[in-house]
């Protein structure tokens, strides 16, 4: 008989910390985090933990508020109030630059990636490699085809050529590119965005493959999705948002697929 | 951020006052007349409009001038506003003659007034054209450039001809063209090869440099309008064809052709007088509203430079530019599309007169190096 | 899996086809050559280049523009208010020397072209709603400054438009030189990727961290400076400063000449080098025609023909290249 997941008992939203450490060395802790858009409450009070080494769960309905956080958190959006607080200190994620020198990095839901451009220039775009040609700064061509190789190699992804344009890759393979930022970037946690969405079954392995390679390479993920199968498959906890709070936290051992489907229909805030 | 969209509201709301407040004259007038033109894209016809605002100005008239930037409907919307902003007569310059006839007609109807100047409309309710007309001018010079074929020619009147024509269709255009073509086609052996330069210096240079390339034996240049034979001598001069062997005759002696003529680029320019053209007619258009019919000459009349006193004794750009009315007369009155044609003289410009203080472009008019 | 190479034919045909216009250019050049005398001369490709170049600024201008996702209606305009603007301060407010009133006329084209890029870039106002107004605002500013043509221009204005250098005209040097400059800054800087970005994915390049109001600002103010050495250009084939620099068709050119070099409409595609070949297109059609001789009215429509073929076998191009690129028996090709 499994145990009952926590509950909230005042429907103000529930701390997302894992049941084995309150708090204590985690990498990522949101305080009570609110985001308005003009009248619009998106966020209500948010808190909870990520820790190093987990694949965490983000799930929730359409407008539970995932998007809104997942922004907060890799710089694309300020919050309005509420502390962010990366591995015990206090920070201010103003922007992307900021998230990405935490070591924070985000595989959005359209992959960011512009299509015209190779893949090898995806993977650095916005951070290339550059060398000096006489008085000026150029691309270093050779180390991002080299670096991209590698990674493109490690991630095992079906891609023949690195400067092939990133248009003509599957959706998988389009992940893959994403992913490879992060993991070249050194990132301590990947956001991951609805990244099995729009794909194919066999591009929906290969990506649960990456996010269990990522863990495996010590990197944490927030993996954020309304898709239950495919995050149970690979999370160890899940954080349930409902109407712009925290709604319920889960240990996997603790629950089933069905249990998750369930919390996800009957969790609202302000009961 | 809603600082910045208040002070830029602010800029343009000022915009149309600030206007608003230039067209009109300080002093109490009783006499309002409008300048409705077609093209200011020169010193030809900003001077044109300059006058027509100096002329105006010193006697104290209300007036007001607008440019329809080539577009015949913009002129009959642009009369239109002035007519209803109160002008009592209107000077028109018109970029179509056909297309123009609605606002001699929309004039008609409430009695007011249109006087043509320098491009007429076809309508017998225009009280009177001022101007030479491009197509006389065009025969003119045709005939000059025919003569020196002949006696480059020995006798024979053959030989390579270019023609610098203006933007196809347009009135101007088409008349100073078929002066040059009732002149020229009566000769066999002439070969005319056209170049079409839409008035302006750079498409004429390049229009120019393209036939020349296939034809570079010309033994004349006929070109519609000035800066368009600057930029046929421009073009000339980068195939290493030396211009002052080609004989070229433009009509209008821009300040650039007349720098041409004095070094020999450009043996002749049948002058019109911007400045005249706009003075005549307003002055016409104001006899008019006074005493009507009367105030105007009769056809077969020949007006004399001394019938005519134009100076107002102000001076604009350093110079009585009414003063020498040489540039213009004698005129002749006649009759032409059922209205009264007041036909100026015109200057030949050559070599030796080139310095003449009365040529216009000899003024340093603002605007002007 | 990664790292395979294209066949040699592959390569081969992938080279023809991206730089297809040139192709294209000397199909035409040849068709010309032998229906006309004189067409297949150095002398007239002379001065096909010498006539191009001072548009082909205008060209690469609006090239850059496009490929960022933007457009730009009033560089036309630019080119003749800074060169008006320049010479009126230079020759008849000031006396300044002929090379510094050159440099300032790319300078005020910058400040001009950066206008647009504030408007675009900060205040966020749809490109084609800005370069329209600061296209009317430049046209009658430079008709409120001078009417008429500025003459008195000295030969060091006049040099780089004008000039001959070893017997060939100088303009074409700075045609090559733009080209090449700007072709490199856009495949070898970051900054170049990141104009492809900002026009191939605006959304994704802010994700990213790239700033979309500096990447506008920037392009819209150099934009404005290769018009103003358009303008700088045209004054020295001119040999004086009109009023009418870059007026009435040029700016239509301006977008034909960087469309047929196969700068894309939607943005984030499009190379220097093929800019560079549409403009040159453009001039040997215009060339071509005009040396025909036939009547003025009936070459104009030969000309729009001519342009609609190469726009239609570009079309094609981009398709027969997608094709090649596809890597064999992946899904997006089977798809095809």
């Amino acid at each position: 008989m499994r145990e009952e997941p926590r509950e909230s008992s005042r429907g103000e939203g529930v701390r997302g910390g894992s049941a084995r450490n309150d708090g204590a060395g985690a990498l990522l802790s949101l305080e009570a985090i609110e985001k308005w858009y003009g009248e619009v409450h998106a966020l209500r009070g948010v808190t909870l933990e990520v820790y190093p080494r987990e694949i965490v769960g983000l799930i929730g309905d359409n407008g539970a508020g995932k998007s809104t956080l997942i922004k907060i958190i890799s710089g694309v959006v300020p919050r309005s109030s509420g502390a962010i607080r990366w591995k015990g200190r206090k920070v201010r994620v103003g922007s992307v630059r900021e998230a990405r020198r935490l070591g924070i990095e985000t595989v959005h839901q359209d992959r960011a990636v512009v299509g015209s451009m190779s893949v090898a220039r995806n993977i650095f775009l916005g951070r290339e490699p550059t060398r000096w040609m006489g008085p000026f700064r150029v691309l270093d061509r050779a180390r991002m085809a080299q670096e991209a190789e590698r990674l493109v190699k490690y991630l095992n992804l079906n891609i023949s050529s690195v400067d092939q344009d990133v248009r003509f890759c599957s959706g998988g393979e389009m992940q893959g590119v994403a992913i490879s930022r992060a993991m070249h970037f050194k990132a301590s946690l990947v956001i991951l965005d609805e990244p099995t969405t729009a794909l194919a079954v066999s591009g929906v392995q290969t990506v649960l493959d990456f996010i269990t390679r990522l863990k495996r390479d010590g990197i944490a993920c927030l993996f954020v999705t309304h898709n239950l199968h495919d995050v149970y498959a690979v999370a160890d906890r899940f954080i349930v948002m409902a109407r712009g709070s925290v709604a319920a936290v889960v240990e996997r051992k603790d629950c089933t697929v069905e249990d998750l489907a369930r919390l996800q229909v009957t969790r609202k805030a302000g009961a | 951020m809603k600082k910045i969209l208040v002070f830029f509201s602010a800029l343009i709301l000022a915009g149309p006052l600030a206007f608003g407040m230039g067209a009109k004259e300080r002093s109490k007038p009783s006499i309002f007349i409008g300048l409705d033109t077609k093209t200011v894209t020169n010193s030809w016809e900003g001077y044109f409009q300059d006058s027509f605002e100096w002329f105006a100005k010193d006697h104290g008239w209300k007036y007001i001038a607008d440019e329809a930037g080539g577009d015949p409907a913009v002129q009959i919307t642009q009369a239109r506003q002035m007519i209803d902003s109160g002008v009592q007569g209107l000077i028109v310059s018109a970029q179509d003659a056909v297309a123009a006839k609605p606002i001699v007609e929309f004039a008609a109807q409430k009695n007011i007034p249109v006087f043509t100047a320098d491009a007429d409309i076809n309508s017998p309710n225009v009280k009177m054209y001022v101007g030479f007309s491009g197509e006389r001018a065009g025969s003119e010079l045709t005939q000059r450039l025919v003569d020196f074929l002949t006696s480059k020619h020995n006798g024979q009147v053959k030989g390579t001809v270019l023609e610098m024509m203006g933007p196809l269709g347009g009135a101007s255009s088409m008349d100073r063209s078929k002066g040059f073509h009732d002149v020229i086609d009566k000769y066999p052996g002439v070969k005319v090869i056209q170049a079409v330069g839409d008035f302006q210096e750079a498409p004429g240079k390049t229009a120019a440099l393209n036939v020349l390339r296939a034809n570079p034996h010309i033994d004349a240049c006929y070109s519609a309008n000035g800066p368009m034979a600057v930029g046929a001598v421009e073009a000339m001069k980068d195939l290493s064809i030396d211009p002052s062997k080609v004989f070229t005759v433009t009509i209008d002696a821009t300040p650039g052709v007349l720098a041409m003529i004095k070094s020999g680029d450009i043996r002749m320019a049948l002058d019109q007088a911007p400045g005249f053209y706009t003075a005549i007619a307003a002055h016409y258009l104001v006899e008019y509203l006074r005493n009507g019919q009367a105030g105007l000459p009769k056809v077969g009349d020949t007006i004399k430079g001394s019938d005519l006193t134009l100076s107002t004794g102000v001076k604009h750009a350093g110079q009585d530019i009414w003063a020498d009315n040489n540039a213009w007369a004698p005129a002749k009155i006649t009759q032409e599309f059922g209205h009264l044609w007041f036909q100026t003289g015109a200057v030949l410009v050559t070599k030796d007169n080139a310095d003449s203080p009365a040529l216009w472009a000899n003024i340093k008019l603002p605007g002007k190096a | 899996m990664t790292g395979a190479h294209r066949s040699l034919a592959q390569s081969a045909q992938l080279f023809i086809v991206r730089n297809l216009i040139w192709a294209i250019l000397v199909v035409v050049f040849l068709a010309f050559s032998v229906t006309l005398p004189n067409f297949f001369t150095l002398e007239n490709v002379h001065l096909i280049l010498y006539v191009a170049s001072a548009l082909g600024m205008l060209v690469f201008a609006e090239s850059l523009v496009l490929v960022s996702g933007n457009m730009d209606l009033s560089i036309a305009h630019i080119a003749g208010l800074s060169s008006m603007f320049v010479g009126a301060l230079s020759i008849q407010w000031f006396h300044l020397p002929g090379w510094s009133a050159a440099i300032l006329m790319i300078v005020v084209g910058a400040m001009l072209g950066s206008v647009n890029g504030f408007f675009v870039g900060w205040v966020r106002i749809n490109p084609f709603l800005v370069t329209l107004s600061t296209f009317l605002m430049y046209n009658w500013l430079t008709y409120a400054i001078n009417r008429g043509a500025i003459l008195a221009v000295s030969p060091a204005l006049v040099f780089l438009g004008g000039g001959k250098i070893f017997g060939i005209f100088s303009a074409i040097f700075v045609l090559i030189l733009v080209c090449f400059l700007l072709g490199f800054i856009l495949t070898r800087t970051p900054f170049g990727g990141y104009v492809h970005a900002i026009g191939g994915n605006p959304e994704a390049s802010f994700m990213l961290g790239i700033s979309l109001p500096w990447m506008n600002f920037w392009v819209f103010t150099i934009a404005g400076a290769l018009a103003g050495l358009c303008g700088l250009l045209f004054v020295g084939y001119l040999d004086s400063i009109p009023s009418t620099i870059a007026g009435g068709d040029d700016i239509f050119l301006a977008f034909a000449g960087a469309i047929i070099g196969g700068i894309s409409l939607k943005g984030g595609e499009g190379t220097m080098s093929g800019a560079l070949g549409g403009v040159l297109l453009l001039g040997i059609i215009d060339t071509g025609t005009a040396m025909t001789l036939i009547n003025p009215a009936v070459r104009g429509f030969l000309d729009g023909l001519i342009l609609l073929l190469a726009i239609l076998i570009n079309k094609y191009r981009l398709e027969l290249r997608d094709r090649i690129l596809l890597p064999r028996g992946s899904a997006a090709q089977a798809a095809l």
